[in-house]
């Protein structure tokens, strides 16, 4: 009997658990408009992600499949880059994505500010996209 | 979010489930019920799809679906040739309960945030659709793509069963539809919750044991999973395997329990690094049990060996042999075993161990040692003793920056892929009936 007690009472704490974080999932999910935070902590359909997104669909639609594309966030701590660069990738499946000066790139993406010397040399300006500044490699 | 998508997701495991079921010959064992059947038969039509992309990488033939198809047809004219046997009827019926109801409920939530988006699991983005959608794009895996230099942070060196399926889905519904990734690990999630229930029934469990031990496992693992944000994780396809693999393990060992084992271990060597030896020690396990009853037998036989090894074999060598090859292996995954980080370790894995999302069910994962005591539960036990003593070798051998945020930022993850099974070898050692051999086993 204590026995069943027992697992009857780590059923109902499961439930109640199941519970308490589903509020909490459906909670942040209608305040998602709300919902700017740092690069490591973005959900799918959070608001910095969609606006990444946006720069990225134009971006998308400008540089050919499978170019390079390094993506620069001067404007962020350093530390933020990689999760930038990771969601950049996602969201620009049929591209190459790197962080800027990882590799060579085809195409430079500045992210919310646009790029200063030095880290304009042998690039061109070639558009100013929804949130972003997109760079061409200057031919050699 | 598509609806035909969701069903073209759905439908890729029906078929791989119908796939699989072409073995039942030698994948079903008169002590299983249909519900376990059925997670066994969609494991091994999933390992049978893996098995034939790797074919088609190394015959450099593009996915397609007019190949897969035919590849469907080799494999289930293949089952045609293995069902002489005849499948052995199930020895228990299933009956639904308040546990089970419990179990959907959770199931339920949990697909519905599942594939909303909202719990997209972060390494869903940087690294498994990511790869799956590259995979969707290249009609195979991308290598070229994995080694890039700048793609060390992706684990290119992992096995790619994950991505696979998320390639195939979308190959299936025509596009690359987010909703129709993450109901895939609803499916998953329903597919070990069947194994977890089994588990109970065979471990000899009585009615509410069976019911509370079910509920238990969905409705803790679906309250992991939404706060812990899980959905498109890998973790679940390790879930899957280790309590796919309780039944084999609690009933004596026995040639189906063989093929059973083979089956969890080769889809956990495919889905994930740790799989691998995971998938190596469910191996070994069921080898030894084996041998020992065979040698009590007076009839010793390395044939076991061969039926739970060859499958996972035919899954490792080749990913071993891919990765060494397009130089995929990370030098930072292993360094020296050095005992000076166990402070940092330790710390990690206090802090983690009261993690909010686990609600307190975390430490659950140090059970298996302790699970090694009940003669029923020492082969699972063994076999999840060693996986968790893995988790810490790895901790110790790889080199990273800070080990205290290396162990929080995967340690929850890593007791995920332990928790269910260790929930129901728990439940089965400490409230099931006493005799050693449950009826119906062979």
């Amino acid at each position: 009997m204590l026995k069943r007690a027992l697992v009857g009472l780590l059923v109902l704490w499961s439930g109640f658990s199941l519970l308490a974080e589903a509020r909490r999932a459906v909670t942040s999910w209608d305040a998602r408009a709300g919902w700017e935070t740092r690069p490591d902590d973005w959900r799918l359909g959070s608001p910095p992600a969609a606006r990444l997104e946006a720069c990225l669909a134009a971006v998308r639609r400008i540089v050919p499949a499978g170019s390079t594309v390094g993506l620069a966030t001067p404007a962020e701590p350093p530390e933020s880059a990689l999760f930038y660069t990771r969601w950049a990738a996602y969201l620009m499946p049929a591209e190459e994505v790197f962080k800027q000066g990882e590799a060579g790139a085809r195409y430079v993406v500045s992210w919310r500010v646009p790029l200063a010397a030095p880290a304009l040399a042998h690039l061109r300006p070639a558009r100013q996209l929804p949130g972003c500044f997109l760079y061409e490699a200057a031919r050699p | 979010m598509s609806l035909w998508a969701l069903v073209a997701a759905a439908a890729l495991f029906a078929l791989l489930g119908f796939l699989g079921s072409r073995f039942a010959a030698v994948l079903a064992a008169p002590a299983d019920g249909t519900l376990y059947r059925g997670v066994i038969y969609t494991m091994a039509g999933v390992v049978g799809l893996h098995l034939v992309l790797t074919v088609l990488d190394f015959a450099v033939v593009r996915w397609s679906l007019p190949v897969l198809g035919l590849a469907c047809l080799g494999i289930a004219a293949l089952g045609l040739a293995v069902s002489g046997r005849g499948v052995a009827k199930s020895l228990h019926s299933p009956s639904f309960g308040w546990g089970d109801a419990l179990a959907i409920f959770a199931l339920a939530v949990f697909t519905v945030l599942a594939v909303s988006g909202w719990i997209t699991m972060p390494d869903f983005i940087y690294h498994w659709g990511l790869k799956g959608h590259r995979f969707y794009i290249a009609r195979g895996v991308d290598y070229p793509f994995l080694e890039h230099g700048w793609n060390w942070s992706i684990h290119p060196d992992y096995p790619n069963l994950v991505p696979e399926l998320f390639a195939v889905t979308a190959l299936v519904a025509g596009s690359f539809d987010v909703p129709a990734m993450l109901l895939g690990t609803a499916v998953l999630f329903a597919l070990f919750v069947a194994a977890c229930r089994e588990g109970l029934i065979q471990g000899g469990a009585d009615r509410f044991l069976q019911q509370a031990g079910t509920a238990l496992v969905a409705l803790s693992c679906a309250a992991f999973g939404i706060g812990y944000i899980m959905a498109g994780a890998a973790d679940w396809n390790l879930a899957l395997a280790l309590a796919a693999a309780v039944p084999p393990l609690l009933r004596p060992p026995d040639r189906t329990g063989d093929f059973q084992i083979a089956v969890a271990s080769a889809f956990a060597a495919a889905s994930k690094i740790e799989g691998v030896p995971l998938g190596a020690f469910l191996v070994l396990v069921q080898i030894v049990r084996r041998l020992w009853a065979s040698w009590a037998g007076g009839r010793p036989s390395l044939w076991s060996a061969v039926t739970a090894g060859l499958l996972p074999a035919a899954v490792v060598l080749p990913w071993l042999g891919r990765a060494a090859h397009h130089h995929l292996f990370q030098a930072f995954n292993s360094s020296a075993f050095e005992l000076g980080r166990a402070g940092e370790v330790f710390a990690g894995v206090g802090e983690a161990l009261w993690l909010p999302a686990w609600h307190g069910f975390l430490p659950v994962m140090f059970l298996p040692p302790l699970l090694l005591i009940p003669r029923r539960t020492r082969a699972f036990a063994a076999a999840a003793t060693l996986e968790l003593l893995f988790y810490f070798y790895v901790y110790f051998t790889t080199a990273v920056g800070s080990y205290r945020y290396f162990v929080l930022s995967n340690f929850p993850r890593l007791g995920f892929q332990l928790i269910p099974a260790c929930l129901v070898a728990a439940l089965v050692a400490w409230g099931a009936r006493k005799s050693e051999r449950p009826a119906g086993t062979l």
